[in-house]
């Protein structure tokens, strides 16, 4: 209704990341030993179909990602195998990206105009666009069975704003920041 | 000439209109969102004597609270999965109180300083505002609220004052928002009306 007076704000590209996780109680990450991963990462469109070819990371940036995936579930005990059938938890890392644009009016001047609305309107139509970029993981139970169980899921989120090294370091520090704020990812 | 005075003898009555800067202290459960005091803040009083001790009138303010939270990590639960978001945190109360007051002037009219007590009673316009990344959580409401105050006026001149005192805002909670507080230390000038 009334306006607020909202001061301050971000400042900087890296103030605006955001890191989510979510996780099933009721799992005891324990009881797994082996994981598996994709060798490549699918860029979620949302306009794919049927009969297209899946859109992929470019390989250096997806290295980037798989390596980082890879380093903390090392570093918590499990172990890496190449058939997913063979590994207890299977980690799913898919992309997306979206592009905001914003239009407004700076001035709404007295003028007189041919078109509709002929008198008035947006004298200095103005726009800005912004990118974010997501990274989201999923880790599923792989029990053979034909349910799929979501034991974890993380989103790392931001601005594609910055140089590449700039980005991918942020998205490095995301990944760190799922995991360290999964400290129940580990095995007995 | 005094400040919330009658004219003798005639049925002028007088009173004054201030203006003030105000400094919030968040209390209660807008000190669980934000604990950092606001110095952006602005108020305005009118009250017209209705007796030499007594004058009623309206006041209106508007306090900005503003914190910035470090990157932290916040937890959840929906249904059986536990949830865990970390970013930097913006939290913002915008808070607009509108009042009708009657005040109790103590001591003499001709005297310099002028304390008082009073009570207002209205509703406060609040607006809460949560940012993580660039997303953006915001409530709206209006509360009815209580707005006890007390301070004094110090006459200057024939004409104005220095006025100094503290209001506390009282908001009731609502289907959308909890009851918000705050205090207000408020600074300015007084005018008399004539």
């Amino acid at each position: 209704m009334l306006a607020g007076c909202h001061p301050g704000g971000a400042e900087f590209v890296d103030e605006v990341d955001l890191v989510l996780t979510t996780h099933q109680n009721t799992y005891d990450f324990g009881t797994a030993n082996t994981f598996s991963m994709p060798d490549k990462i699918p860029v979620v469109t949302g306009s794919l179909l049927e009969g297209e070819e899946i859109e992929y990371l470019e390989a250096p940036k997806a290295e980037l990602i798989l390596d980082q995936i890879m380093s903390n579930m090392e570093s918590r005990g499990y172990v890496y195998v190449e058939d997913a059938a063979d590994a207890d938890l299977v980690i799913l890392p898919a992309t997306i990206s979206t592009t905001t644009i914003v239009t407004y009016c700076d001035y709404w001047g007295d003028y007189w105009g041919w078109y509709y609305p002929y008198y008035g309107g947006c004298y200095y139509p103005s726009a800005y666009a912004y990118t974010t970029g997501s990274v989201l993981i999923q880790m599923i139970e792989n029990d053979n069975s034909t349910a799929v169980v979501n034991v974890w899921g993380a989103a790392v989120n931001g601005l594609l704003q910055g140089s590449d090294a700039s980005i991918a370091s942020r998205v490095q520090k995301g990944i760190d920041q799922a995991f360290a704020q999964s400290a129940y990812i580990k095995t007995n | 000439m005094a400040f919330i005075a009658m004219a003798g003898g005639s049925a002028v009555a007088q009173g004054y209109t201030s203006i003030h800067y105000d400094i919030g202290i968040p209390l209660g459960n807008t000190s669980d969102q934000i604990t950092k005091g606001s110095f952006r803040g602005v108020g305005l009083d009118y009250r017209k004597a209705i007796n030499t001790n007594f004058a009623a009138g309206f006041s209106l303010g508007w306090q900005v609270f503003y914190q910035r939270n470090d990157y932290a990590t916040y937890t959840g639960t929906i249904g059986d999965k536990t949830v865990d978001l970390t970013g930097v945190q913006y939290n913002y109360l915008n808070a607009i109180p509108l009042h009708g007051n009657i005040g109790y002037y103590l001591g003499d009219p001709d005297n310099t300083i002028r304390p008082f007590i009073g009570l207002g009673i209205g509703t406060t316009y609040f607006e809460r505002r949560v940012e993580m990344g660039l997303y953006v959580n915001e409530i709206n409401a209006w509360q009815f609220s209580i707005q006890p105050e007390a301070g004094f006026i110090y006459e200057l001149s024939d004409s104005m004052g220095a006025f100094v005192g503290a209001k506390y805002t009282q908001g009731f909670t609502t289907d959308k928002l909890d009851g918000q507080s705050y205090i207000s230390i408020n600074v300015g000038f007084a005018w008399k009306l004539n």
